[in-house]
């Protein structure tokens, strides 16, 4: 009789905790997933505020048409490749489209700032502080949701390979690793910048 | 490199060390009080065949009776507790920063927050700002991730970086996602719970003392009761609350490590926490409401004399936790900060004035004028309305108008940073530009009113001003057969509509005056000035009637 509770009194302990590990997967799960629906929002937000940025610069930049149009090509290209890439987060060559329309839209973006450095008049310009003040959260927001992301991934990662549930995640379906999300231009970026005098 | 995943890994297990150490010690004064009671009412020991046998019974009654009590304390301290953020943050002072604000700092919190948000993977709560509050802090507050609020005071939304700001807010955010408050809401309740023994041992010694006593044999036990009752209750208060302090800053150490996990950044908020450092009243919070929710402030936000009773950790140790490379030295405090700043924002407009100076060949000295706080103001009246009224410098009637607009526009930034008094006087002086109808001189009243105020009645009165000017400058583009911006007209007599019939009747009589400039009234002039009237329900004037 004793024994008969005892055993039964375990299974029900150990349901309680399996489903525990499985409802933990499940939310770390869908954490990483919310957390790359987030890039992508926060990619869209940027390429809407561009057009206003150049609408805003336009006026006191007349001799930088050039800088202008190029920011504003970079964009409608990266613009084009976003739908793409977010239909299919797996599929390697959306994504490299992105990144590669992403970065060329970053260096455009640079020029931009360079050359609105010797305009005085329009860095005081009320309309183009604000349009900067939201085009530099959205750069964060970028950068943030990234990092979110990848640390979301990290959590998962890790509980699946933590001791006990590794034992049961293939089971519960979570038999893959999760992957970090990383620059197209990683190489790039790690290489250390040259300096022409 | 900071590991700020290990910090907050053993945060949390001291939190967790800690939470234990209070509910033994919660599990140890209940029962305490329940032998000492049953003790000194004698009902330990049964007699049973002349022999004193041990009893439990009477024990488990006391423990059910002051469980229960306890347990009721928690409740009501609980509910009151519960309510959402937004509670808290009203009752500490505080306002909600509507979601659409203009305001460029208002703009910036709301944008830190919504980014830290998107870094926690966590919705965006409600922003409140205590603008009563001058020194530096910032809080978290709500029982659960939905009601939560994040609240900032005046000092710290103006003395801290785009950056620190980040930091601060990413600091909150930490305690939102860790449940801080659920969890200090329960040791609070806790502690009212143990309260509630010394309160009712106090009133067991006054009751003894009032009901004249010794009627009975055991009438003597009830003081006594009362007394150790007492003194449990507040040695159980005494530690209960170093626990709930020591558990305080465990969870400021573990926002700490995830401020730095959310922004990658430790630099950003070893600078906020130096910022504080760096002031004499530092994090320091006037409203009396702070009591309650002083653990989960940025800073230390009450004044306490015992380290082991403080809700947050010493500044230099938190700062040394995240930059192990920080040298001990705090910023220059607020004050030289301040004025270094001012300067600044006077000498902002210096590469603006050397394109202009070459274009418009303005000289020097008037550039400096302008540009000096301290006598832009005068010289701006002096340029601007002394020229009005014929009492202008020779110096200055000389100029253009194109260089009359630049000194202007290059003097808005000294003026902004102008003594209150210096430009309360200038603008009053302006106010007789509006009555003048020259283009020109409503240009730079428009331009100066708008950069000198942000006073909303002010606001309103100018956008009448604007409207009026509207309608008068569309007749006169009428009469002169040129085309009108009837878009513009349509506003402009819009908000026209809205003023009190004494308000309306000048602007009828400009309209009449422009139209008879010529002494004579057209058909056409005739049919506009009725339509306009009509538009802003007022009477044609007789002059529009006869005459015809």
């Amino acid at each position: 009789m004793t024994t008969g509770w005892i055993i039964i009194i375990a299974v029900v302990v150990l349901l309680v905790y399996l489903i525990g590990i499985y409802n933990k997967l499940v939310r770390f799960k869908n954490q990483f997933e919310n957390a790359f629906a987030q890039i992508e929002v926060q990619l869209k937000r940027r390429y809407d505020l561009i057009p206003n940025l150049v609408e805003t610069a336009k006026a006191y930049l007349t001799h930088e048409r050039e800088t202008l149009e190029a920011v504003i090509s970079a964009r409608n290209q990266a613009a084009a490749a976003l739908p793409n890439a977010a239909k299919d987060p797996t599929n390697a060559g959306a994504m490299q489209q992105l990144g590669g329309a992403e970065s060329a839209l970053g260096s455009a973006l640079g020029r931009l700032n360079v050359v609105m450095e010797a305009y005085p008049d329009l860095k005081a310009n009320q309309n183009m502080m604000q349009v900067s003040e939201e085009l530099t959260s959205t750069e964060n927001r970028v950068a943030f949701s990234r990092q979110a992301f990848n640390d979301a991934v990290m959590t998962y990662n890790t509980y699946r390979q933590s001791f006990p549930p590794v034992v049961f995640a293939s089971f519960f379906g979570h038999s893959k690793d999760a992957n970090l999300l990383e620059f197209a231009d990683s190489a790039e970026i790690q290489a250390a910048p040259k300096v022409n005098f | 490199m900071v590991n700020f995943f290990e910090h907050q890994q053993q945060a949390k297990r001291n939190t967790g060390l800690l939470v234990v150490l209070f509910l033994i010690a919660f599990t140890l004064i209940i029962g305490f009080v329940a032998l000492v009671t049953a003790a000194i009412f004698g009902g330990v020991a049964v007699q049973q065949n002349g022999e004193y046998h041990f009893s439990w019974e009477p024990i488990a009654w006391v423990v059910v009776l002051v469980g229960g009590g306890i347990l009721m304390a928690m409740l009501v301290k609980w509910l009151s507790l519960k309510p959402g953020g937004h509670v808290v943050a009203e009752s500490l002072g505080g306002e909600r920063i509507s979601p659409d604000t203009t305001d460029p700092l208002e703009r910036r919190i709301l944008n830190v927050v919504e980014e830290m948000a998107i870094a926690a993977n966590m919705p965006v709560p409600a922003v409140y700002l205590l603008p009563n509050e001058s020194n530096i802090n910032a809080f978290a507050a709500g029982y659960e991730t939905k009601d939560a609020v994040i609240g900032l005071t005046r000092g710290a939304v103006e003395t801290f970086s785009r950056e620190q700001l980040q930091a601060v807010v990413a600091h909150e955010f930490s305690h939102i996602l860790n449940g801080d408050m659920r969890l200090n809401i329960r040791l609070i309740a806790a502690l009212a719970g143990i309260l509630l023994i010394a309160h009712v041992g106090r009133i067991f010694i006054h009751s003894a003392r009032f009901s004249g006593a010794r009627r009975r044999g055991n009438g003597n036990a009830l003081p006594l009761v009362g007394l150790a009752l007492f003194i449990i209750g507040y040695i159980g208060v005494f530690f209960g609350n170093l626990i709930k302090s020591a558990v305080s800053r465990q969870r400021e150490y573990l926002a700490d490590a995830a401020a730095v996990q959310f922004t990658r950044n430790p630099e950003a908020l070893s600078g906020a926490l130096q910022q504080i450092g760096a002031r004499e009243h530092g994090s320091r919070i006037a409203h009396a409401n702070a009591d309650e929710t002083a653990h989960l402030f940025f800073g230390q936000a009450l004044s306490s004399w015992l380290t082991l009773m403080a809700t947050h950790p010493p500044l230099d140790k938190r700062i040394k936790r995240i930059q192990p490379s920080w040298n001990g030295r705090y910023p220059q405090p607020k004050q030289a900060m301040a004025q270094s700043e001012t300067e600044q924002q006077a000498s902002q407009s210096q590469p603006s004035a050397l394109n202009r100076l070459a274009m418009l060949a303005l000289p020097a000295l008037l550039l400096e004028r302008a540009r000096s706080p301290q006598q832009a103001p005068q010289f701006i009246r002096d340029m601007v309305v002394g020229q009005l009224f014929g009492e202008s410098h020779p110096n200055l009637t000389a100029l253009t108008p194109a260089q009359q607009l630049a000194l202007v526009e290059l003097s808005v930034p000294a003026l902004r940073v102008a003594k209150d008094s210096d430009r309360l006087a200038l603008l009053q002086d302006l106010e007789r530009l509006d009555q003048s109808d020259d283009l020109f001189h409503w240009c730079l009243y428009q331009l100066l009113a708008r950069q000198l105020t942000k006073d909303k009645r002010f606001q309103a009165k100018l956008d009448n001003a604007e409207a009026f000017a509207a309608t008068v400058v569309a007749l006169k583009r009428a009469e002169q057969k040129e085309p009108v911006d009837f878009r513009q007209l349509e506003q402009a007599l819009n908000t026209c509509k809205s003023w009190s019939p004494r308000a309306k009747q000048p602007l009828v009589k400009k309209w009449v005056e422009t139209v008879t400039a010529d002494q004579h009234i057209s058909d056409t002039e005739r049919k506009l000035v009725a339509t306009l009237c009509a538009c802003i329900e007022e009477p044609l004037p007789d002059e529009m009637l006869n005459n015809a």
